[in-house]
């Protein structure tokens, strides 16, 4: 494997605060997600990695340069940042040529890539309007198109499918795929689970600075699979609803809460029990079922807690 | 019919290996001022600002044709000092108006990421928002100062027309520099510390106007020259009138003009300084 971006042992602090801990890992051509919670230091590491920040301790290397302060590695790299900061008086396509004009291309050259990575993010229909008036999700794409316009080697993406459509996040996700296909390196950063298992198998965990598990996403689900999840339900009888789940073998605790009258469940297989509930909802009356505490921050606290 | 896909084009490789270009700046410059041209109040800026240009011409006209006029209002190096030093104002209007958002607005928002994840450096960013600057403050200051310098020698080339004059275009050219430089650095400045264009605009002028009023107490209080010191327009008239050689302002009479150079050179090394720390991709929080 040709490592594009190297860690070894770095670490970032601002001031007291650390973000990041003695981080080590290699990454190849093939698109990596870069998982963890809000606040566990993902953009940190994207900003490390991209060189706008310099390691505190340890080495960050890009493209076998030291990341921070050899900007001529960002001919090769591409980076699509979590600021809404666009340049809001221009066009779309001014937008991206303006900036592929900074890495040296020619007005011509600058507008015919510009013209293509409008394209391959679906908004050509929207590039002479003016960046100021895009909703969220073109604004995302528009971010994204100037990221790899100029046509990088690796390329860094902070939550690049926030506020997108469906349509537009299949379209973003096959896009980051073919990226990985064709021999890139693609570092994805998200706090959403299921954005990345469209896009890669290869993640890295991260929790409160520190590189928690580097491996398949396959691993991973398995760690969620084992972690138990809160599910309330809300029901016509709940007390009867409960007589029959109770003997479910992947329950860990059921409680009838007074307050609400809802039923709090703990369990350890979901899907199982779901299908349970959905057989017993017409003769019980659940109007209403949902898992409380499915998200990142509850995963990470389960695997730290590990 | 049935068909086997032999290759499909997903994403074409350019160059990775291409070193640092010159003149890294100039696209920063160019689009800056592109957006700039948009904007309608920077074109009503520009255009009253030239409006003693043609107050001057009319006046130069008015010596030729009445040349006993000349004793009263003469056509001579003080001339286009006094129309440079009017131009002052106008060069504060314009820096607050170009120059107040344009690292403040990139701080805030984040923009300063889009331009620092390209092949640039720190310097070349601040070199493309100084020459934006300068080349606004150029159009009210340097520029109309030349034309008026061109204008007044056709119409009064009896008068202008010797080469000996030709010194007055350095002099213009020298003044101009004078005054644009500490104003783009310290209006740069305010734009890295305030993050907020409105606060930088009045932060400029505040120092502008507040180093001249501590200018007026020191000299009310010390009747000393070097209280000229304390105010960067001080400062700036002070260089101007030993540049083209005209009699000072009772205040700064006794002002040694390379005290008040070294003030202004100090003025734009200090901000340099703060631009090149302050200036920062990623916020640091403490």
């Amino acid at each position: 494997m040709t490592a594009r971006v190297v860690f070894k042992k770095a670490s970032r602090w601002y001031g007291p605060v650390m973000a990041l801990n003695d981080v080590s890992f290699e990454l190849g051509p093939g698109v990596y997600g870069l998982l963890g919670p809000n606040g566990a230091g993902k953009s940190s590491l994207l900003k490390l990695a991209s060189g706008q920040l310099r390691p505190s301790q340890g080495t960050v290397e890009l493209l076998g340069r030291p990341a921070f302060g050899s900007p001529d590695v960002f001919h090769s790299v591409g980076l699509c940042s979590d600021t809404d900061a666009l340049f809001e008086d221009f066009t779309g396509l001014q937008f991206v040529s303006a900036l592929l004009s900074l890495n040296g291309f020619d007005g011509a050259q600058a507008r015919k890539l510009a013209m293509e990575a409008i394209e391959t993010v679906d908004l050509k229909d929207a590039m002479h309007r003016k960046v100021g008036g895009y909703s969220k999700g073109m604004r995302q794409r528009i971010k994204l198109a100037q990221s790899l316009a100029h046509r990088p080697e690796v390329l860094f993406l902070d939550e690049p499918l926030t506020g997108m459509d469906p349509q537009n996040r299949k379209r973003i996700s096959d896009l980051m795929r073919r990226l990985g296909e064709d021999g890139r390196t693609v570092l994805v950063s998200t706090h959403i689970l299921h954005e990345l298992e469209q896009v890669t198998r290869r993640v890295l965990l991260i929790h409160n600075g520190r590189v928690l598990a580097e491996g398949d996403l396959g691993e991973i689900r398995d760690l969620l699979d084992r972690h138990p999840r809160s599910v309330r339900i809300k029901a016509a009888d709940t007390r009867g609803l409960a007589r029959e789940l109770v003997s479910l073998p992947d329950l860990v605790s059921l409680n009838l809460e007074d307050a609400s009258g809802h039923l709090l469940a703990e369990i350890r297989k979901p899907d199982a029990f779901f299908m349970k509930v959905q057989e017993l909802s017409g003769k019980h009356g659940v109007e209403e079922m949902w898992v409380t505490d499915e998200n990142l921050e509850s995963v990470f606290s389960y695997l730290v807690a590990k | 019919m049935s068909s086997s896909q032999i290759y499909e084009q997903h994403y074409r490789r350019l160059d990775a290996s291409i070193p640092l270009r010159a003149q890294r700046w100039i696209p920063i410059a160019r689009e800056g001022l592109k957006a700039l041209v948009g904007f309608r109040a920077f074109l009503g800026l520009i255009a009253i600002a030239w409006l003693p240009v043609f107050g001057r011409l009319v006046q130069v006209y008015f010596t030729t044709r009445f040349p006993e006029a000349r004793r009263i209002v003469p056509v001579d190096d003080k001339l286009f000092f006094d129309f440079m030093g009017m131009q002052i104002p106008w060069m504060l209007l314009m820096s607050a108006y170009a120059g107040a958002g344009l690292i403040a607005n990139d701080m805030r928002t984040g923009g300063l990421l889009l331009y620092l994840s390209r092949p640039l450096t720190l310097g070349d960013y601040i070199l493309g928002k100084v020459s934006i600057l300068f080349a606004s403050l150029s159009m009210v200051t340097l520029i109309p100062g030349l034309v008026l310098f061109l204008g007044a020698r056709s119409l009064a080339p009896d008068v202008l027309g010797d080469a000996s004059h030709l010194l007055l275009v350095p002099k213009i050219i020298g003044f101009a520099l004078v005054m644009m430089l500490p104003t783009t650095g310290l209006v740069l400045v305010m734009s890295a510390l305030a993050r907020n264009p409105r606060f930088a605009g009045l932060g400029f002028f505040f120092v502008f106007v507040g180093t001249t009023v501590a200018q007026g107490i020191a000299w009310q209080a010390t009747r000393s020259p070097y209280a000229g010191l304390a105010s960067i327009q001080a400062c700036m008239r002070r260089v101007g009138e030993w540049i083209f050689q005209v009699k000072p302002t009772r205040m700064t009479a006794d002002l040694p003009p390379e005290w008040a150079l070294l003030v202004l050179v100090a003025l734009c090394l200090g901000c340099l300084f703060i631009l090149k720390t302050r200036v920062r991709a990623v916020e640091i929080v403490k």
